[in-house]
């Protein structure tokens, strides 16, 4: 184990606690004259793209009704004066005791209280002990000290094996770039630095937090194109850049008006959806667009379209899934949710093999007001669609504030749900405290059933693979476990070997992708390794 | 494990004597919250005024404890909001709080660059003369050695430790550093136990 792994805080708890009130005591607070006139002057900016869908409503829409604040005042005001002195500590005063009011009521008891059904107490699975006993064929160290990429519900699309390469994307705050190594001896068969298209290290997450998509010849990803001037007033828009997988090359280079929302690869091809053009279908091998979906339904601006074979669905902000036929784009069904999802994903592979069910899940977590008290109310939604129909079979409300992965094989649902809290209860059955677990379950597609679950400790990862009867589920701190998939148990559970980075806390993987007969490891310190699984009976 | 369950899997479920789950951590409610409200600002750029209102106070005083004025922290703020508004619509990252401080970080870096000199104590904006005598003297005497501890550590320390006492947690630490959890742990431990030394040493005198 590492030399902080268990790092004590109670140790330390005199420097901390001496630490924060000096920090709290320290702490300067802005002049509300300074927070209003910003406000005002982020609010009056009209920072949309051009030829955005969606209306920039006037800045007074955004002041709570309540307040009914005038204009900003000119500013800077005159900060002479005990008048002023008096007044602007006693704003600053009500804006902190209203802060503090207005966020423990967002976070605290006035919550709606969100159920979930399934996956009730039990007794926890104990995992098999860590092993560091584990075979690896090579190990390289790159130049590339940097976090890989990862998409926003875990999953680390920022490492991919295609064909007999291992392709890593990654980012720090100075640079960016790609590689690939090759699966078999760990050579690094080309490596580019994608820097020249980043807007600058003051946008370390605009390209860092896009996973990269794929087919066959391309990679596929997102930058943004520095100004001329290095001037930065607003995001630049999104541009999609496709690169040769066998040889790192750039293909070709494509602005979108508006710039680009999300893509998706799969069977029927390349889909991009940008804020000014909407839906298109992408030729490949030249960036054209082949079709240009025209619809009643707006875009969503996070949710990528998913194609399969025949199949092309894309969700709207709204929560209404449409199908479209990918290769005319024309609309086929829609159905409704019922609600905007900020988060909504289908079981791609059902689409990949042409099953004639999908899985929908929606999840959405909002801010809501009613009767003057603002809540945070959260809702899981998961339903099987018939894809020739658009019917909707069945659905389960799940109400947990889950973002997990989700797929589908052999008739059965995995699941992954976060976070999802559950009493401590002493000997006497009293709530002592309440505590957190991640969950993956079992569900059967036909009938909705659960039929296993299994829930661990909060370092659980939310991705996962099915790889035969197995699924492989990427553990946080450097550990990774396999689960057997008929009986629900966990058969693997065992850390990587410690790494070489002078801190061997690095060792924790930030991606790992596994092939169907090695596991590939992206450390945290650079390094690029196998890992080789055997019969995952660790 | 297998664990059959009926029907009975479809109803809401709550445990004998207890409130039913209610949300998530406090971190990551606010982190799912704040999420959804920038989800929703992506669509429609006014609804991004909750979170302004939540993290001004916080990203002024991140940006003070590095700037030393008001009007560099002011004009760091403001660059930080504007940044984060127009960069909205790219918003990927797992932690708002994450993302805003990252580019408040890079705001700060970037107006030392174009310093020609660093600040000295005397140079720091004096406590407001509107508190009392006593608040003065507590605030100052605060700000003075909390600035002095923090100039003690190594560049990455300072980072950890600020954000740290910002009230991130340790992931969201990470991932505005683009460090590892296992590096900032480990910077955490260091920098904690460098301030520790420093304290005592502080104590004894």
């Amino acid at each position: 184990m590492s030399k902080h792994a268990n790092f004590d805080e109670s140790t330390l708890e005199d420097t901390i606690e001496t630490m924060r009130w000096l920090h709290a005591t320290a702490q300067a607070q802005p002049d509300p004259s300074f927070v209003d006139h910003l406000e005002h002057t982020l609010m009056s900016e009209t920072l949309r793209p051009a030829g955005s869908i969606d209306p920039v409503p006037s800045p007074v829409e955004i002041l709570p009704a309540s307040t009914g604040r005038a204009p900003a005042p000119p500013f800077p005001p005159s900060r002479s004066g005990w008048a002023y002195r008096f007044s602007a500590f006693a704003i600053v005063m009500a804006l902190i005791s209203g802060s503090i009011l207005a966020i423990s009521r967002l976070e605290g008891e006035k919550n709606p209280s969100p159920t979930y059904t399934g996956m009730g107490a039990g007794d926890f699975e104990t995992a098999t002990s860590a092993s560091g006993d584990i075979s690896t064929e090579w190990r390289v160290t790159t130049p590339a000290t940097a976090m890989i990429t990862a998409d926003d519900i875990g999953r680390t699309g920022g490492l991919e094996v295609i064909g007999d390469l291992l392709i890593r994307a990654w980012s720090n705050r100075d640079a960016s770039g790609l590689e690939a190594v090759s699966t078999t001896t760990g050579e690094v068969v080309w490596s580019i630095d994608t820097a020249w298209k980043t807007a600058s290290s003051n946008f370390p997450h605009a390209v860092a937090n896009y996973a990269f998509q794929h087919d066959d010849q391309n990679i596929y990803v997102l930058n943004q194109i520095q100004p001329a001037d290095e001037t930065i007033s607003e995001a630049p828009p999104l541009a999609l850049t496709a690169i040769a997988i066998a040889s790192g090359e750039e293909v070709w280079t494509r602005e979108f008006d508006g710039g680009v929302a999300t893509i998706g690869t799969g069977p029927a091809g390349l889909f991009v959806q940008s804020y000014g053009e909407g839906l298109q279908k992408i030729d490949p091998t030249t960036g054209d667009a082949i079709w240009t979906y025209v619809g009643e339904a707006e875009i969503s601006q996070g949710i990528a379209p998913f194609s399969g074979n025949e199949a092309l669905i894309v969700v709207n902000g709204n929560g209404v899934v449409s199908s479209v036929d990918p290769e005319t784009g024309e609309l086929g069904w829609q159905i409704e949710t019922g609600h905007p999802s900020y988060y909504f994903s289908i079981a791609e592979s059902a689409l990949e093999t042409g099953d004639t069910v999908i899985v929908v899940r929606s999840v959405n977590q909002l801010p809501e007001e009613s009767e003057g008290e603002r809540f945070s109310e959260t809702k899981s939604e998961l339903r099987t669609v018939d894809l020739e129909t658009g019917e909707i079979l069945w659905t389960q409300t799940l109400n947990d504030p889950s973002k997990g992965e989700m797929q589908l094989a052999d008739g059965m649902i995995y699941a992954t749900t976060s976070l999802v809290r559950y009493p401590i209860t002493n000997d006497a059955g009293e709530q002592i405290d309440t505590g957190f677990r991640n969950w993956l379950v079992a569900i059967d597609l036909e009938t909705g059933a659960e039929v296993w679950s299994i829930k661990s400790d909060p370092a659980w990862g939310m991705a996962f693979e099915l790889r035969g009867d197995t699924l492989i589920m990427y553990r946080s701190y450097g550990a990774f476990v396999a689960v057997d998939l008929e009986s629900g148990t966990i058969i693997c559970d065992a850390f990587t070997p410690s790494g070489a980075a002078s801190d061997d806390d690095d060792r924790s993987p930030d991606a790992a992708v596994y092939d169907g007969e090695m596991l590939y490891l992206s450390l945290g310190n650079g390094e690029l390794m196998t890992v080789d699984p055997g019969n995952w009976s660790c | 494990m297998q664990k059959e369950r009926g029907a009975d899997h479809l109803a809401v479920k709550t445990w004998a004597g207890v409130p039913p789950p209610v949300t998530d951590s406090p971190d990551a409610a606010r982190q799912a919250e704040d999420n959804a409200i920038a989800e929703r600002a992506k669509m429609r750029p006014a609804a991004f005024a909750p979170l302004y209102r939540r993290y001004v106070g916080p990203i002024f005083g991140f940006c003070y404890q590095r700037l030393g004025t008001r009007e560099l922290a002011e004009d760091a703020t403001s660059q930080t909001f504007m940044k984060a508004l127009a960069a909205l619509p790219n918003y990927r990252a797992q932690s708002f709080r994450s993302w805003l401080y990252a580019i408040a970080r890079n705001v700060v870096i970037d107006h030392h660059r174009h310093r020609t000199f660093e600040p000295l104590a005397d140079d720091w904006d004096l406590p407001d003369p509107g508190a009392s005598p006593e608040r003065n003297a507590l605030e100052a005497d605060a700000e003075r050695r909390i600035r002095r501890l923090l100039q003690s550590l190594s560049p990455d320390q300072r980072d950890v430790v600020e954000l740290d006492l910002a009230g991130l947690t340790g992931p969201e630490i990470a991932e505005t550093l683009g460090r590892s959890n296992g590096a900032v742990r480990g910077l955490r431990f260091r920098a904690y136990s460098r301030l520790r030394e420093l304290l005592d040493e502080e104590s004894e005198r």
